[in-house]
């Protein structure tokens, strides 16, 4: 591909996205609530397209694709389960929302601290989250240096690559808080699922329309069509994929936070359905997007070729080949920069806020501000050093941040959940995903999500029960939150109890 | 704490997530055409999308 064709191509796109950036800018955001929750006043529409592009990641036309490739419809099943998953935000969404609104959380760690009366619980659980993600997002912005240096056979170099990714994540970030990040992603979730679909609809069409494509498969490719086909996907194997990311809503700091800013339930819901909708299509479109690798490629090396593969080919003529070139930066750029939000939100309030003995909410915000760039360099350092660790801790980061789930759920269902449990849950199981993770030992064969979930689960019960529990706060917080809830619920309740 | 309302409806998803990780497994493995695991995926995210605006629907009102 010319260089500079594609030069032209990231300028526009470069160009664009500061310019939403900017306009996003309004009033002076100078509190913590302001910059990292928009006031609590987002609208459904940009919850929706921000929750989308943050939570779909360059991990979708690549690396989804890729496992489509490699083992089949399998990949459709684990990522539309995890997407039923995303259910759990019908049950906890409005739960984050009401408690948000009333005790001010700003991070969901700071509202795991409230709830479980112990800022220890805030700060580990804070550094255990950033231990995860920090090098889940050094991993997506290697991926837009290998993806230039890829298309354009070195002419960006890996470097340029990955420095341009650093620069728009910061930039967008910092502009105005989750103001720019929110309408930044609203932008790019639009150009995401638009050109994907578009595209994929195009290649499927030349693979010969959808009777043809699946006729291909059906005759030369069976395995591809079912689970476990050639074997790629078994069970377990599956299991261990879609159980971490079925939690994801709610292990992931960066979308869970998200329930925080609707500025209405309406919005919230509206946030849920559209999410799901988007999903479907985007989850869709990745996989044909592998089958296609699949038909015209069959005997790829490796299955992380197939895409840079098609783009490269024939198949897709140059010009789409760099909008979809783009669309997978703008997808890896709008999860890195709420990343990056979330986690200095999160050093701020429940590092420095919870350490610092003259923390106001302006020294915070400060602190929060200076910190954006700092895990930005982090990650680009990270992301220069191809480090075996970086890649296991991301890899790791679905699973280990599972190790904060069963102390969510206690939350707000289980009024015998103490700080100790906590505590002992997320950092014994944090460190075993670890080394499970970098030993690769799977006792019993069992991946190590799998063993975070049951794990944490058993020590946060067991711990809770030889402790004692903040039974006031725990008493305050869930009878506020009934009455809320069922409020909310109040005529589906009523004709409940007239049925049953 | 759960209400009832939120309580029948989670097990229903449940019970729509494990028919997603059971069927293609068992009935649907030698079925290799577009209409197996495939569609049997989709129609159960439908389902499951469904299943939270009915839940969603008084939400704000």
């Amino acid at each position: 591909m010319s260089m500079n064709f594609v030069w032209i191509g990231i300028a526009i796109y470069v160009v664009i996205a500061t310019i939403v950036a900017f306009l996003s800018k309004s009033g002076k955001q100078t509190t913590m609530e302001s910059y990292f929750l928009s006031d609590r006043k987002l609208g459904g529409f940009v919850s929706t397209l921000s929750y989308s592009a943050t939570t779909y990641s360059a991990f979708m036309l690549v690396g989804l694709a890729g496992l489509t490739y490699a083992g089949g419809v399998g990949a459709l099943g684990f990522e539309l389960i995890y997407l039923m998953g995303v259910s759990l935000v019908a049950f906890f969404g409005p739960r984050f929302w009401f408690v948000g609104k009333k005790y001010g959380y700003v991070t969901p760690y700071e509202m795991l601290g409230d709830r479980y009366q112990s800022k220890s619980v805030s700060v580990i659980v804070a550094i255990a989250s950033s231990l995860f993600l920090i090098p889940y997002s050094a991993v997506q912005l290697s991926g837009i240096g290998y993806l230039l240096a890829g298309m354009t056979d070195g002419g960006i170099s890996f470097t340029t690559g990955v420095l341009i990714a650093t620069v728009l994540a910061i930039v967008f970030s910092y502009v105005a808080g989750i103001r720019s990040v929110a309408w930044t992603d609203a932008l790019q979730a639009l150009f995401m699922i638009v050109s994907a679909t578009a595209i994929v609809l195009f290649v499927v069409y030349r693979l010969g329309g959808f009777s043809g494509f699946f006729g291909t498969l059906e005759t030369e490719l069976p395995d591809l069509l079912t689970v476990p086909g050639n074997g790629f996907f078994n069970i377990w194997t599956f299991l261990g994929l879609t159980i971490p990311w079925f939690f994801f809503s709610l292990s992931n700091p960066q979308v869970s936070q998200r329930l925080f800013m609707p500025d209405s339930l309406v919005s919230l819901r509206k946030m849920i359905l559209g999410f799901m909708i988007f999903g479907l299509i985007y989850t869709l479109v990745a996989i044909m997007w592998g089958f296609s690798s699949a038909i015209a490629f069959p005997d790829l090396e490796k299955a992380d070729l197939a895409t840079p593969t098609l783009l490269g080919s024939d198949l897709v003529p140059p010009a789409l080949a760099l909008i979809v070139m783009i669309g997978i930066m703008a997808a890896a750029i709008s999860t890195i920069d709420s990343i990056l939000l979330t986690l200095s939100s999160v050093f701020a309030r429940d590092v420095y806020g919870n350490i610092s003995k003259e923390s106001s909410d302006k020294s915070q915000l400060l602190v929060g501000k200076i910190v954006i760039p700092i895990i930005a360099v982090l990650a680009y350092l990270f992301a220069q050093m191809e480090m075996n660790l970086i890649a296991v801790l991301s890899v790791a980061s679905s699973a280990g941040l599972l190790v904060t789930v069963p102390a969510l759920i206690g939350t707000f269902f289980w009024k015998r959940g103490t700080a100790a449990g906590v505590n002992a849950s997320v950092i014994i199981t944090g460190l075993l995903v670890i080394y499970f993770e970098l030993s690769g030992y799977k006792p019993f064969g069992i991946a190590s999500g799998l063993w975070a979930i049951s794990l944490s689960t058993i020590i946060f019960i067991v711990v809770s029960l030889m402790t004692k529990a903040p039974k006031e706060k725990a008493n305050e917080f869930l009878s506020y939150l009934n009455s809320e809830m069922k409020n909310v619920y109040e005529s589906n309740e009523k004709s409940l109890k007239k049925t049953g | 704490m759960v209400l009832k309302f939120e309580l029948k409806w989670a097990l229903i998803i449940l019970c729509i997530v494990l028919l997603s990780l059971i069927i293609p497994f068992t009935l649907l493995t030698n079925l290799a055409t577009w209409y197996g695991s495939f569609l049997f995926w989709i129609v159960m995210t439908v389902v499951v999308i469904c299943t939270n605006l009915y839940i969603t629907k008084d939400w704000g009102k």
